[in-house]
């Protein structure tokens, strides 16, 4: 074979890692035991601080953080257990979410110590919930376009901005910002910075925007002269581009881009179990469904076992990312389609699972980075571009 | 797998098996040497284990050795063979030379044509009967190289004919597992070693050809494009490597260890990369424009060959068909399926 940029060596989860699964799914179970799939299917904007605190108490938050934050000191495979547990069930998680995914680590790898010791250990209590302040209203995909600026003060940093799309800000009680600190938007990755931002600071003001089904979740926040102190910078001043960067490796790497519809699988699955049969197109679709997840979870778990060796998987992460996010898409169709001339009509739970996933799923390859972003990473990878 | 043995193989395959001497075969060229060159290095007794005079690899090495045929779209049954052999080893019975494939049934048979013998499952049994013994029509995809299987000569089957000319029944023991699930895994890892070069194919024409002044691709359009291309070979080659055709037992002294499970992987990996290589093929013909539907382009090899193996049992929706009937039939999530039945590793 010639040498390929990626790879994807099959890996097992270790048995220590795996036994994690049964505890993890117990106390799931036990958590959304009343709660209705259309309910589970928000999962990742399912905003529940109880839940979290919960699972901070259980120490399933910063799972692979060092025992000194609180942190568990797991594996990566730790996590991929507890991840792919937590979203193929639908938990809501949305309030310790980013936090734990990208923030935590970040924060870790980049933070001061004061900034570790300050916020990791709040973090993995389920009492930190963070938010991540990257678009704004003109800068989307072109991240490095960003026009909030925070300048030098005697004391520390003014900010002044706008960011939008910021899933939580509302409820959240930090956020990690990039912005411009040196030079102009001409000036492109120079000059940018990542700020911690304590989200009480005065002159912060944030407007939660209605989606598609009337949930709020994602917000517009408005700087108006917010004075931070000097320790609000994560990292080096101007290397906010390599740090973000970073950061969204951690955010495409995880079992996160499979499992957004997997709620709406298992309830159509369990309700064809209940009537008994299924025709030729269905069981070949369910299938399709299955082969096609098994060998995603294969190339995710080989992410993992790269996170593990302390390589960085950016490129292997952004090809499964596209293939995940065009599965969890595909899936609303499919069912649609496969319930049409179905024997039985769906049950309520099933339809409104379905109306609700078949509405959001477009959002499933715009967060964390488009799908043509993506296809474009994998362009470079492969030496187009 | 052995890296002198792969390293050897690959060797082998760009001196022997170039895109001009498969051509050549697929029109009608002898076979022989090609196969000769193949066969005296061991490649055909592969999994035969060494004290009966084979290389001794696991079945686990399948992988390699398909991905590695698979990137030539080496033309004749070699990996079929090797599995046959591996067979009727295990059953005591001497192999006739030549290649060797392999059965169920009715229908379009990859490198028939160009098979001495076809080891046969047929009620619960492998009957190994020589290629006179059969009725066949040419294949659709590669004519002069596979064939479809009609029917068997009258008389054969009951042995009425033994002993009688060339065309008897040479052997006869038993069959645990259904042809297809044997021969899955080994066309997946075919599959995705073929795949992975149409994805060479197409880098290098969209570094080559230039439009509109530049390398067509660097064009965002097809950039996107072949991304996708890309992934889908990445995805292939992940399910073909869980084709666990390690899992997949061959023979008689292990007909107990064969489960559901091996048959779940083996359908897993040949319905993705049938998948796959439909919508791979469509993108690698989209950037190729004409000069890929031409016949003196290599492009044209991979794409009858993945074309012909997409329609060789089992095919995509008789693999989606038994994997869903299997999910029906069990208890739990997809997650819990996916898990037990289609493991990571």
């Amino acid at each position: 074979m010639s040498a390929t940029p990626w790879t994807f060596e099959p890996a097992a989860i270790p048995a220590a890692d795996e036994a994690l699964r049964a505890p993890v799914r117990a106390f799931i179970a036990e958590a959304l035991r009343d709660m209705p799939p259309a309910q589970r299917a928000r999962s990742w904007i399912g905003f529940d601080a109880e839940f979290s605190r919960a699972l901070g108490r259980q120490g399933w938050i910063g799972l692979t953080l060092p025992p000194r934050y609180g942190g568990a000191g797991r594996s990566a495979f730790a996590r991929f257990v507890l991840t792919e547990e937590l979203l193929a069930a639908g938990a809501p998680v949305a309030a310790h979410w980013i936090a734990d995914r990208q923030s935590a680590p970040l924060i870790l790898r980049y933070g001061s110590e004061a900034q570790r010791q300050r916020c990791l250990p709040q973090i993995v209590r389920g009492e930190a919930f963070f938010c991540i302040g990257m678009s704004e209203p003109d800068t989307g995909s072109d991240l490095a376009g960003v026009r909030s600026r925070a300048v030098r003060t005697a004391d520390g940093w003014r900010l002044n901005g706008r960011k939008i799309w910021t899933s939580n800000a509302h409820r959240a009680h930090y956020m990690v910002a990039l912005v411009r600190t040196s030079g102009e938007p001409k000036d492109r990755h120079q000059g940018l910075s990542q700020l911690l931002i304590d989200l009480q600071r005065p002159g912060i003001q944030v407007r939660p925007i209605r989606d598609i089904t009337g949930d709020r979740h994602f917000c517009e926040v408005l700087f108006d002269n917010v004075e931070l102190d000097a320790d609000a910078l994560i990292g080096d001043e101007g290397a906010g581009w390599a740090q973000v960067t970073a950061e969204l490796a951690y955010e495409r790497s995880g079992p996160e881009r499979i499992y957004s519809s997997m709620v709406l699988v298992d309830t159509w699955l369990a309700e064809l179990r209940r009537h008994g049969r299924a025709d030729a197109h269905t069981e070949a679709l369910l299938g399709r469904i299955a082969a096609r997840t098994a060998a995603l979870r294969a190339m995710s778990v080989a992410i993992a076992a790269q996170l593990d060796r302390g390589e960085q998987p950016a490129l292997a992460a952004s090809f499964v990312k596209d293939l995940g996010t065009e599965l969890e898409q595909a899936l609303p169709g499919w069912i649609a389609q496969a319930l049409e001339t179905a024997p039985q009509p769906a049950s309520p739970a099933l339809q409104q699972t379905l109306a609700y996933l078949t509405l959001m799923a477009p959002s499933f390859s715009l967060r964390g980075g488009t799908r043509q972003i993506l296809r474009g990473i994998v362009a470079r990878g492969l030496g187009l571009r | 797998m052995d890296d002198a043995l792969i390293t050897g193989l690959q060797r082998l395959l760009a001196d022997r098996a170039t895109a001009d001497a498969v051509r050549a075969i697929e029109e009608g060229a002898d076979p022989l040497p090609l196969w000769q060159a193949a066969e005296s290095l061991g490649y055909a007794d592969a999994f035969v284990a060494e004290a009966q005079g084979g290389i001794g690899l696991p079945w686990s090495d399948a992988f390699a050795i398909g991905q590695a045929l698979g990137r030539v779209a080496f033309p004749l049954p070699l990996l079929e063979t090797a599995l046959a052999r591996a067979l009727l080893a295990d059953a005591g019975v001497a192999a006739p030379p030549g290649p060797i494939v392999v059965a169920e049934g009715f229908g379009p048979i990859p490198g028939l044509r160009v098979a001495g013998h076809l080891l046969w499952r047929d009620g619960g049994q492998w009957r190994l009967l020589p290629a006179r013994a059969l009725r066949l029509r040419p294949g659709d995809q590669r004519p002069l190289v596979s064939g479809a299987l009609e029917g068997v000569l009258e008389g054969v089957l009951e042995g009425v004919l033994e002993g009688v000319d060339a065309g008897a029944e040479r052997a006869r023991f038993a069959a645990p597992q259904p042809a297809d699930v044997l021969l899955a895994p080994l066309q997946a890892a075919e599959m995705a070693g073929s795949l992975a070069a149409v994805l060479e194919l197409t880098l290098a024409y969209a570094a080559d050809r230039r439009q509109f002044g530049r390398a067509i691709g660097s064009f965002q359009a097809l950039q996107q494009e072949i991304a996708v291309l890309a992934e889908q070979v990445a995805l292939a080659t992940m399910a073909a490597r869980l084709g666990r055709a390690d899992a997949v037992r061959v023979g008689r002294a292990d007909a107990a260890c064969v489960g559901r499970a091996d048959a779940a992987c083996a359908a897993s990996a040949k319905l993705v990369a049938a998948d796959a290589a439909a919508r791979a093929l469509a993108i690698a013909h989209a950037v190729h424009g004409a000069i890929g539907i031409t016949e003196e382009y290599a492009l044209g090899l991979h794409a009858r060959r993945l074309h012909e193996w997409r329609v060789a049992a089992p095919t995509a929706e008789t693999c989606a068909r038994r994997l869903g009937a299997t999910l029906l039939q069990g208890e739990g999530t997809l997650l819990d399926f996916v898990r037990a039945a289609l493991p990571s590793a």
